[in-house]
């Protein structure tokens, strides 16, 4: 049109505004194709991590959920820090998410057919994925014999044809947790010891919308912590969420157990409340007891500070004491171009000193080696400094394959698909044993296992 | 011969003659085009491959149908399938209903009218995050406004648990949704309301209709295709609706409130089941765009039905 329009013989500017139109338009294009083409180039390929061709350094790569745990991060970070003025042709990079959706960034990349990573922090359920799922680490047993440490048996789950894959860093382990404070000023001396007494004081020191009994998540809208707390409920009461390759999940057993914790949640009166009021109230003293991982307590001093020091812990109050303690460790991966190095790294961070002082720093309750105090005879002291860590003590602690059997692969899933049954009983929509019989056969259906 | 010769060169100078497209469009075109290519079409497209394999660290076996055949006998996916088609239906009445009541009261002349309207954008402004935590909070069975309220009803006895109990569930999921969504609605509505001529209704006024029968006869045919576009719209949003009833509910209880949105999430990042979570999002796909075309039809029949009632109304 332009050309038509245009007198013949009319002088031609050498700059019209056509010319700066598609200059620009040129210009833009460029502009957004450039950034798109440079991270199509670059990011985390394994052959980049490795070779370090603008440094002599081995560039070694550690993922793990502590870089986004404020009041954990700094210790961690000393200790790697360390390492690296320890080992100076060792450069670490530290890569990882949220512990959030940790476990589900790392299976994503180990789908896609690499994990980005020589070294990989794994809360149980994922090491187990990576050992025995897509087995993918490096035994690991070698470095705990030359430092002289004995796994504790939270390490059995790890151990395949006889060699452990995994050592532990920091050990998380349930008890019951309570602010000694609320209950003796609601009559009770001690702990409870029985489910009948943990009900009776729960009923007793629920004064709504002042005070609560026992803090149990209890909504599928955070059915992931949900079901980290309620996975212990059948361990009272002689129940297990799996035996071996068979699902146990709507057993008598079971079924008495989660009784019991509907019970509990009522009697709490905080069924139905989010988990965000139910931390708000706990942190604003609140609530007088819950039933969590004793873990993070540079954590519970800042966000609870009245409550830190009043903080109590006891056994699970019902028979045979026993709870999950969940062991959180590094593994070393195959795909590593840099095994050595990982290996030195990963015997670094369990070093007695070094887990030693991880574990002052941030409060760990637990290390899990047998004989650490043998190691550091300071370790004994320091738990006995702890006030808090007493329930530790009188617990019988279970892993994860104990209670979930074969499935500890399917942690994530089968827990959504019973946390999210069990709300319904906790609403009165269901009974506890129609909500585990929906949450078995789903369960079945999902894993394709006969029904 | 000459003729043809005159008739070839004829034609050739004409084909000389055709203006030459201008790059111009194509180059401000090409940003966008090659954006949804790399970052919608492509990943749609490797989607549907996924949905064929078996993806195990890295290592891909082609299994055909299996994923599909899973799908046929999984209790969770037609539970979805249900849950999604009810949660959209009952969204896209309650966002045009509400949408229009909403428009035809911004439309009314009063003082402060400007600053209302102003307001009642305020909901599609804010992220999802603050809607959820804001409703999570409102819906407390113990401390929510709204079981304080509810417990002045007589009869009401026991704190509502509304995220937790099914139906209810599903009903706050649709209030917080509808909050959400209904002043994009209410503010296409309202442009569309203000196109139609004042000389109708004051012609209407004059003829003694009243007001139902102006709204009746003149303010509802002349939104018909705005309103049918908009309901296409609905039925797409509400259709991939995630983040407001997974945040809020979980999909739970049970999965009472799993759409297709939330149960693909759950397949691939809880249950690391990549590939089925693909089949699942393929059958998603295939069922939004036959229900889009579905409502077009429906909507044009009914648009064609009209105009012949208008015309032999005329004759």
């Amino acid at each position: 049109m332009d050309n038509l329009s245009k007198p013949a013989g009319s002088f031609k500017s050498p700059i019209s505004r056509r010319t700066v139109l598609q200059g620009s338009a040129a210009a833009a294009a460029a502009g957004i194709a450039a950034p798109l083409l440079a991270a199509c180039g670059s990011g985390s390929s394994p052959s980049k991590a490795s070779t370090g061709k603008s440094s002599k350094k081995t560039q070694l790569t550690l993922m793990s959920w502590e870089m986004f745990e404020p009041a954990e991060t700094v210790a961690w970070h000393k200790v790697v820090d360390e390492f690296m003025v320890a080992n100076p042709s060792i450069e670490v990079k530290w890569t990882g998410w949220p512990f959030a959706n940790y476990d589900q960034n790392v299976i994503a990349q180990a789908q896609a057919g690499h994990v980005n990573a020589d070294v990989v922090m794994c809360p149980p359920e994922l090491g187990s994925t990576l050992i025995m799922d897509y087995n993918l680490c490096e035994p690991l047993g070698q470095i705990a014999t030359s430092l002289g440490l004995v796994p504790n048996a939270a390490h059995d789950q790890f151990v395949v044809d006889g060699k452990l894959y995994l050592l532990g860093v920091l050990e998380v382990a349930f008890l019951l947790a309570y602010d000694q404070r609320m209950l003796k000023a609601g009559g009770f001396s001690a702990p409870p010891t029985t489910p009948d007494e943990w009900l009776t004081m729960t009923e007793k020191l629920t004064h709504a919308p002042k005070q609560y009994g026992t803090l149990l998540i209890n909504t599928a809208a955070a059915a992931a912590d949900m079901w980290n707390q309620l996975q212990n409920w059948p361990l009272g009461f002689g129940g297990v969420w799996a035996d071996g390759k068979n699902l146990t999940i709507d057993s008598p057993a079971n079924v008495k157990a989660i009784q019991f914790w509907v019970d509990l949640v009522k009697a709490s009166g905080l069924a139905g409340t989010s988990e965000a009021a139910l931390d708000k109230l706990y942190y604003g003293d609140q609530i007088a007891s819950q039933f969590t991982v004793g873990f993070g307590s540079a954590a519970l001093k800042q966000l609870a500070p009245k409550l830190y020091p009043n903080l109590r812990s006891a056994p699970p109050p019902w028979p045979g004491k026993k709870a999950i303690a969940r062991l959180h460790g590094n593994v070393v991966l195959k795909t590593s171009s840099h095994l050595d190095a990982a290996y030195e790294l990963t015997k670094w961070m369990v070093e007695p000193k070094n887990l030693y002082y991880v574990t002052r720093q941030n409060g760990y309750p637990l290390i899990p080696y047998s004989n650490f105090a043998e190691k550091v005879p300071a370790y004994t002291a320091f738990e006995k400094s702890l006030p808090w860590l007493e329930g530790f003590n009188e617990t019988n602690y279970v892993g994860e394959a104990d209670i979930l059997g074969d499935y500890v692969f399917a942690y994530a899933q089968l827990g959504n698909l019973i946390a999210t049954n069990i709300e319904k009983a906790v609403s009165g929509s269901s009974t506890v044993l129609e909500a585990l019989q929906s949450a078995q056969s789903l369960a079945q259906q999902s894993l394709h296992l006969p029904t | 011969m000459n003729a043809v010769l005159d008739l070839a060169r004829g034609a050739v100078t004409r084909r000389a003659r055709k203006p030459r497209q201008a790059p111009l469009p194509y180059a401000l075109l090409a940003p966008i085009v090659v954006f949804e290519c790399l970052f919608v079409v492509y990943p749609i497209i490797r989607g549907i491959l996924l949905s064929f394999h078996e993806t195990n660290f890295g290592v891909t076996k082609f299994v055909g149908l299996a994923q599909y055949r899973q799908m046929l006998h999984d209790p969770i996916f037609w539970s979805s399938v249900q849950t999604t088609f009810e949660f959209t239906f009952a969204m896209t009445a309650v966002w045009l209903s509400l949408g229009l009541a909403v428009a035809l009261l911004m439309n009314w002349s009063f003082a402060g009218r400007g600053f209302v309207r102003a307001i009642l954008a305020i909901p599609w402004a804010v992220p999802d995050i603050p809607v959820v935590l804001t409703f999570t909070i409102m819906l407390d069975p113990n401390f929510g406004i709204l079981n304080r309220f509810a417990s002045f009803i007589p009869g009401v006895h026991h704190q509502i648990q509304w995220l937790s109990a099914p139906n209810l569930a599903f009903i706050a999921i649709i209030i917080m949704v509808g909050w959400k969504g209904f002043p994009f609605f209410s503010l296409i509505l309202l442009s569309s309301l203000q196109s139609i001529p004042d000389d109708l209704y004051e012609a209407a006024k004059v003829d003694g209709a009243g007001p139902l029968r102006r709204f009746r006869s003149i303010t509802l045919p002349a939104l018909y295709p705005t309103l049918g576009l908009l309901g296409v719209l609905a039925f797409i949003f509400s259709f991939q609706q995630f983040s407001l009833i997974y945040l809020s509910t979980g999909g739970g209880p049970g999965t009472d409130t799993s759409t297709l949105a939330v149960t693909i999430y759950n397949q691939a990042f809880e249950f690391f089941n990549y590939n089925y979570a693909s089949a699942v999002a393929v059958v998603g796909l295939l069922l939004a765009a036959a229900g889009t075309v579905l409502y077009i039809i429906l909507q044009r029949r009914v648009a064609r039905a009209r105009r012949l009632e208008g015309v032999s109304a005329g004759l």
